[in-house]
């Protein structure tokens, strides 16, 4: 089976850098975007399996970026996961609006990352339905 | 205006009643009084001619007495004595008739003769010339009304103009007194109208500037909430690195670490993971406190909801021996509330009991259904509950309460621990690490559903109770969110 090509776009260099760390034990071949522009010039270039899309990308957004991805015939199938902040709850409808298959709140869960990812995967060869999935995000509380 | 059309309808009515009043004065002082007069002069007057009539007749009577048969013709002597009368310039006439009422004589005033003003003569009664109880003639005598007509005039003249003056006043004064203060009433009017108009001003320049300010405030609060959703993406982006580095290099992913490093690198973590959480429990209480939090009502499976909220902490409490109970018997399997929110207010109560438990104590989840009626709870068979909150009206509710045999508040904090960065004491803060921000967050949750929470305890050492209390039907029925299918 040939290695999965997963694209990151993805403006902060730092997040880019963990998410490139954590997918580099699953054994991916790994494309980095900073900017929505380029980004979208690599899924075409490369059609990778899967886009890991941060939604709040500085100049041209994550949404329209996906528009612009889910427009390509070529690209039409493959999955886009949105990266959201917990902050910006509201940011998974519009996600979901603009073409995004699922999505994966920050701060990333570094213990099941991966796991997440490789839903996207699995759902996408064998039913081809999409998925609701993220890292499980438990509402933090002290006294 | 009506005001003004009524006021001067007031002065017209007036009008219209005063007139038949004044012309009836000026009817009676004009005419009525001359009128009089004329009758009462002209009455003496002819009583002073038949007088005159009556001292004629008597002379005439001694004449005759004197000579009963020749008297009628002694003219010289009647004649004397009718003249003894004419300097009385009265006097138009004297007439003398027999019993025949044949005419023995006529005398007639010689100056009056040619007046033509003779038409008004007044004749008084006639008198009787009487002789030996017969009737022997009759005299009378008439005098002139002239100067009584004249003077009747003069005084119809007189009276007409203090008549009419008097009409005049009398219509005019009480006139214009109504309307003098008709003009007052309306200046009144016109300068209420002018106040009411400049306090309608103020008041609007008044609500102007609420509304200025209360905008400005909104602004402000806006600005408050954005900076503070901004600033915590901030802090919360660094941290989250140091957060995902540091777990990568914890599981070793970065090669091997020795003992040491492995305990301080969780330390770094635990840290981290305490920091992130403050921030996020700052930013979401900040959000309730600026109105920015809206519940997102919808069905709410309660059985499920309680269930659940276990899971969440159920690796903790077993790491620790704490025992999990739940008493959930007969309660509703639907209510009406903002699931996210119910699950974040029963995952920080857990928590903290879980967290204030010491190992191999107990934490039981229990719930009920109320009834509030007649300013009473009373729990489903009825017992009256004891619950420290009175809603505005009757209905269904739901109790909620997390029990654990931990270790327990002071009286004096059962109120303080919902206050935001209070924690029981100091001390309590230090061992158990914490915000201090979380019960009061569940607290404004709790609220934002139009329920109470409230703590009990046996004091310190034994056990906690915190309990709320939820309407069955909270809000108004909101679109529900489309899942990801």
């Amino acid at each position: 089976m040939r290695k999965k090509t997963i694209l990151v776009i993805e403006d902060n260099e730092l997040n880019r850098k963990l998410v490139k760390a954590l997918l580099q034990r699953g054994a991916y071949n790994i494309l980095e975007a900073a900017d929505a522009e380029r980004g979208i010039d690599l899924a075409q270039e490369h059609k990778p399996d899967l886009i890991l899309m941060d939604i709040q990308l500085s100049g041209m957004d994550g949404l329209s970026a996906t528009r612009i991805i889910k427009e390509d015939l070529a690209l039409k199938e493959t999955p886009v996961v949105a990266l959201t902040s917990y902050a910006m709850e509201g940011d998974v409808e519009k996600a979901k609006k603009a073409g995004c298959t699922g999505y994966i709140s920050k701060p990333i869960n570094t213990r099941n990352f991966l796991d997440s990812i490789n839903i996207y995967f699995q759902e996408d060869q064998e039913t081809k339905s999409v998925v609701r999935t993220g890292a499980v995000q438990e509402p933090d509380s002290d006294c | 205006m009506t005001h003004e059309r009524e006021q001067k309808s007031l002065s017209n009515r007036l009008a219209e009643r005063l007139f038949p009043v004044t012309l009836a004065i000026a009817f009676i002082i004009t005419l009525v009084l001359p009128a009089v007069y004329y009758y009462l002069e002209s009455t003496r007057a002819e009583n002073e001619a038949s007088t005159q009539a009556k001292m004629l007749a008597e002379n005439i009577r001694k004449l005759a007495a004197e000579s009963p048969f020749l008297w009628k013709y002694q003219a010289t002597k009647y004649s004397q004595i009718i003249d003894d009368f004419i300097p009385h310039k009265e006097i138009l006439n004297v007439s003398f008739v027999d019993e025949k009422a044949t005419a023995i004589t006529h005398y007639e005033h010689a100056v009056q003769k040619n007046n033509p003003w003779n038409g008004f003569s007044i004749r008084g009664r006639p008198a009787p010339i009487m002789f030996n109880n017969r009737k022997i003639g009759e005299i009378s005598v008439t005098v002139s009304g002239i100067s009584i007509f004249l003077s009747s005039i003069f005084a119809f003249l007189i009276c007409g103009i203090i008549g009419m003056s008097l009409a005049l006043i009398s219509y005019r004064v009480p006139l214009r007194v109504v309307s003098k203060l008709e003009r007052q009433i309306l200046v009144y009017q016109h300068t209420l109208e002018e106040k009411v108009e400049q306090r309608t001003i103020a008041l609007q320049e008044t609500s102007q500037e609420a509304l200025l300010l209360a905008k400005q405030a909104q602004a402000a609060s806006r600005a408050k909430s954005d900076f503070l959703a901004n600033m915590s993406h901030e802090l919360r982006t660094p941290l989250n690195h140091i957060i995902g580095f540091t777990e990568l290099v914890a599981d070793q992913q970065a090669g091997k670490l020795n003992e040491m490093q492995a305990e301080y690198l969780g330390d770094v973590l635990a840290s981290s993971r305490h920091l992130l959480s403050l921030i996020n429990d700052i930013l979401d209480l900040s959000k309730v406190e600026a109105g920015k939090v809206e519940l997102e009502v919808g069905e709410v499976y309660l059985p499920a909801l309680l269930q659940n909220s276990f899971t969440m902490i159920k690796e903790k409490s077993m790491k620790r021996g704490i025992r999990l109970q739940m008493e959930i018997d007969g309660i509703p399997e639907q209510i009406r509330g903002d699931e996210r929110k119910l699950k974040q207010i029963l995952y920080n109560l857990l928590s903290n009991a879980v967290k204030f438990t010491p190992d191999g104590g107990g934490v039981t989840l229990a719930a009920c259904r109320l009834f509030f009626q007649d300013a009473q709870w009373r729990s489903e068979d009825g017992r009256v509950e004891p619950i420290p909150f009175v809603p505005s009206a009757a209905g269904e509710w739901v109790k909620i309460s997390v029990r654990d045999t931990g270790i327990g508040l002071k009286a004096e904090d059962l109120e303080r621990v919902f206050a935001p960065f209070e924690q029981a004491d100091n001390s309590v803060s230090r061992k158990y690490q914490g915000t201090g921000l979380g019960l009061s967050l569940t607290k404004r949750l709790v609220e934002l559903h139009g329920g109470k929470i409230w703590a009990e305890s046996g004091g310190e050492g034994n056990w906690s109770n915190f309990s709320f209390v939820l309407a069955m039907n909270t809000g108004t029925p909101c679109q529900s969110k489309e899942d990801w299918s």
